[in-house]
């Protein structure tokens, strides 16, 4: 790509949603770097208006299939928290296992679905289906693994219909969570597998400090449930003051809302929770990020990926533990009770795989939802893309189109955007002087491509 | 898990997307019934992966789905999955969005048994925004569930799908 070339890439493939990339790169000077999000708002918000606020965590889990669980858990932790409802510690260790099925999938999809196929130079996971098949079968084996998870406590694979305000309406039996828990340990050469092959890649050098964001418990485990903001930057957020972590904004060129921090662009998301919480880990995670050489200084968001193999090593150990837990004593726990009838605001917070999510509800005196917010991590994340890929272009100045376009696509599926759920595919597009690249599909070739 | 279930119901589809819930509605209704043993039911949502997973765990699939095609609204047909013709998948491949070709490519590159893999397709009035069936679905329900509790049937008896 010479100084005066912009360039346009239409269509960024592999990852969830639509959106495009577009950078205009004239005489060596970035003159614009955008995330355009494309796709039309599903207005969830307004869905919940009037609704009993019991019927929260069946709708919002709607928004989206991969985070349905991080959706229910993030809408039922804030009806709980405006009717003042406190859940017992035996509720929130089932919720909490279902969240490790959750993690588990979504990592292990984007890990080897969505990133592989660039690590084995394959357009996609299909061709990678055939010339490895060995690994992308043992991703659908972890996945329908997690897939069980989420059955046993959530009643469905996805889309989960067992959370109640104060308890759960489905209590696995113990059968149930000894069958789970011999499958889990049953995984471990896959699990490890995943390890080994992800510490196989060398990811692209590139650095960049970004306030950093995650809700961490109060408990010292590793962040997952929600509880207050930490920033990278010291300061300490209560969950209803989420606003001043992460303040949503309209964007001209984006039908998904941007958030800023204090500072300008914040990350979320599995990078963001390494940074601030990997002490937190099990063993069994510290050693996997010890194999993937992944140090909690990194501020590259091409460690992403491997922080998510962190992490989906912890949810399954994790995983183990809760179902022993739960077999120490499975009765059902009872009901916990309404304290606040009258209603309020409650916000609930969730660590799901993309990031901090944020349900914000008020609940009226019927009982029903006068007024709901959702911060989804993906658009907490754009502004971070954008930044990024402002800092990244530049020293790509020189190399070959398609190689470029290849790189700033892994920089964008890095972050493993749910434009789905932000709003909801990617098209790059460099538009320039001397020459412009009208819509192509991701690297698609070029006249002076390499 | 399906270690035992022989013939997986699938119902795929957002019930708030209207007549695109078809494939879970009749998949609830289903799992109301007393299913004979080897014969479970699976909502999906936009997982159309599941197909492969339970493929790859040894089960027969009947994928219920909301599927353009012509006829009333409410009509169905029985499509095996590795019939030939599906188009080329979609290059933007999203882990939301699974379409079948997408399943089907994927499918045959891992040399999965998609002759076990049936679609009952369902078709639609309206797609749209808003909850609930369209009133000629609504009606059609109770057939559509027989007609799934039939393919069942059939499936674990080693018959295709459809006939009477």
């Amino acid at each position: 790509m010479g100084k005066g070339t912009s360039i346009s890439v239409h269509h960024v493939t592999r990852v969830e949603g639509h959106g495009n990339i577009v950078v205009d790169l004239r005489d060596g000077t970035l003159q614009r770097c955008e995330l355009q999000i494309v796709e039309s708002p599903r207005f969830f918000e307004a869905l919940l208006k009037d609704r009993p606020h019991d019927e929260a965590p069946r709708i919002t889990c709607r928004i989206c299939g991969i985070c349905s669980v991080g959706h229910a858990t993030a809408s039922i932790q804030a009806v709980e928290a405006a009717l003042g409802i406190v859940p017992g510690p035996k509720t929130r260790t089932l919720r909490r296992l279902n969240m490790c099925g959750e993690w588990l999938q979504s990592h292990v999809l984007h890990a080897y679905f969505l990133v592989a196929p660039d690590l084995f130079q394959a357009p996609s996971v299909i061709p990678l289906a055939s010339s490895h098949p060995e690994i992308v079968k043992r991703a659908l084996r972890l996945k329908a693994l997690a897939n069980e998870i989420c059955y046993a406590i959530g009643g469905r694979h996805v889309m989960p219909i067992s959370y109640l305000p104060g308890t759960m309406g489905h209590w696995p039996p113990p059968a149930t969570l000894e069958t789970l828990r011999a499958r889990l340990l049953a995984a471990r050469p896959d699990v490890e597998a995943t390890v080994e092959l992800f510490a196989t890649i060398e990811w692209p050098a590139f650095e960049q400090e970004i306030e950093a964001l995650a809700a961490l418990e109060e408990d010292g485990s590793y962040p997952m449930m929600g509880g207050p903001i930490h920033s990278s930057r010291g300061p300490v957020f209560a969950p209803g003051a989420y606003r001043e972590a992460s303040a949503e904004h309209l964007v001209e060129h984006s039908a998904a809302k941007h958030t800023r921090g204090a500072n300008g662009p914040v990350r979320v998301g599995a990078l963001a929770r390494y940074q601030l919480a990997h002490e937190r880990l099990g063993p069994a995670a510290k050693k996997a990020a010890a194999a993937l050489k992944l140090s909690p200084a990194s501020r590259n968001p091409f460690h992403t990926t491997p922080a998510q193999v962190v992490e989906s090593v912890q949810a399954w150990d994790e995983a183990i533990t809760l179902c022993e837990r739960l077999l120490a004593d499975p009765a059902p726990e009872e009901r916990a009770p309404v304290t606040r009838p009258r209603g309020g605001v409650g916000v609930g917070l969730a660590e799901v795989p993309r990031g901090t999510l944020i349900h914000d509800y008020e609940v009226g005196s019927d009982g029903r939802i006068v007024r709901a917010n959702c911060v989804i991590p993906t658009g907490q994340n754009l502004a971070a893309i954008e930044a990024d890929m402002r800092a990244f272009v530049p020293g790509l100045v020189g190399k070959p189109r398609e190689q470029i376009t290849r790189l700033m696509e892994m920089l964008v599926r890095a972050y493993d955007p749910c434009i789905s759920c932000a709003v909801h595919l990617l098209d790059v597009s460099f538009v320039g002087d001397e020459r412009h690249d009208t819509a192509g599909g991701a690297g698609a070739p070029t006249p002076d491509g390499p | 898990m399906t270690a035992e279930a022989m013939v997986t119901v699938v119902g795929a589809g957002n019930p708030l997307v209207g007549d695109d819930g078809v494939g879970e509605a009749v998949a609830m209704r289903l799992a109301e019934l007393s299913l004979p043993a080897g014969a479970r039911v699976r909502i999906a949502g936009g997982d159309a992966l599941a197909v492969l997973e339970e493929l790859e765990a040894g089960c027969k699939v009947l994928l219920v789905d909301a599927a353009r095609f012509d006829g009333e609204p409410g009509a169905v047909r029985f499509v095996r999955l590795d019939r030939p013709g599906w188009p080329e998948p979609a290059a933007s491949l999203s882990l939301h969005g699974f379409d079948l070709s997408t399943v089907f490519q994927l499918g045959r590159a891992l040399n999965l048994p998609l002759r076990n893999a049936w679609v009952m397709a369902v078709r639609p009035d309206a797609v749209e925004p808003g909850r609930g069936l369209s009133p000629a679905l609504s009606r059609a329900l109770p057939r559509l569930v027989a007609d799934a509790h039939r393919a069942t049937l059939q499936m674990l008896s080693g018959l295709a799908p459809g006939g009477e």
